[in-house]
């Protein structure tokens, strides 16, 4: 019985200690990647690279984000701001197909998250989307 | 040929890999996985993305238990148990279909009370062939 308790005491402990490395490497990673490039140089997007993305300087119109629309290439709309969530597509634990059809929208796209999710995942989607710009909700309008 | 006795490492084994995966998964990368934390549980004590890291915690603990055979029994039932919550809070769709069946699956180890590797070898006082 003592064998197995030492057993599981030390199974444990490395797997916390596993844990703190992994965690505590990755927190140092994304502190490196912080100090080598600015956020809004050369983001890569979707196969197109967009130089000097400013929040203001390039809204998203109704119909540029209806263009992003495909598995390959989906960006959504969120309170205004334009987000490219399609490398975080095939890792949407609820499946791709979910978000698929909502890809390139802006109020389709926000009442189905909402109305998922409400307002508890909203930091995770602007933590894993990649923010493009402002969309033009008056473009929309007009 | 008598593969019985294979059927229960198998299972135990093939489940410790289920659980290992997503546990290990959970650690690398809780920003995925944060989006399954149910709403009750989302900033109570700990955030959704602590609830993920403490829940990939359980699972790589229990699956190298049932991996390698210490406390299977008590292993697969909590982790049969942990698996049919997630499975009902995710709700009838393929993925909650999914785990709830491999939650059955970790409850039927449980049920089935056998014993190998460190169970066996502590309780024969030698060690497993």
């Amino acid at each position: 019985m003592n064998v197995k308790i030492i057993f599981a005491v030390l199974i444990f402990l490395v797997v916390i200690n596993s844990v703190y490395f992994i965690r505590m490497n990755q927190e140092r990673d994304v502190v490196d990647d912080s100090g080598t490039s600015g956020p809004l140089e050369d983001v890569n997007v979707s196969n197109e690279t967009i130089e000097n993305v400013g929040p203001l300087s390039n809204a998203i119109t109704t119909s540029a984000l209806g263009e992003h629309n495909s598995r390959d290439d989906c960006w959504v709309s969120f309170e205004g701001k334009v987000y490219d969530i399609t490398s975080y597509l095939p890792r949407h634990p609820g499946g791709v197909n979910r978000i698929l059809n909502y890809c390139g929208t802006s109020s389709g796209f926000e009442n189905a998250f909402t109305g998922q999710h409400g307002q508890s995942k909203v930091s995770l989607l602007m933590k894993v989307g990649v923010f493009i710009g402002d969309f033009d909700v008056l473009g929309e309008i007009q | 040929m008598n593969l019985e006795k294979y059927s229960y490492p198998l299972l135990s084994i093939s489940l410790a890999v289920v659980f290992l995966y997503f546990g290990f998964s959970q650690i690398s990368s809780p920003d995925d996985w944060a989006e399954l934390v149910p709403d009750f549980l989302t900033g109570v004590i700990l955030t959704a993305n602590n609830w993920v890291i403490f829940n990939g915690i359980l699972e790589l603990t229990f699956g190298i238990f049932l991996l390698i055979g210490l406390y299977s029994r008590f292993s697969a039932l909590i982790l049969g148990i942990h698996l049919l919550f997630i499975a009902f809070s995710i709700g009838f769709n393929p993925v909650g279909i999914r785990d709830f069946g491999l939650a059955m699956a970790t409850i039927a180890l449980f049920l089935m009370n056998k014993k190998y590797g460190v169970d066996f070898w502590v309780a024969n006082g030698k060690s497993v062939k």
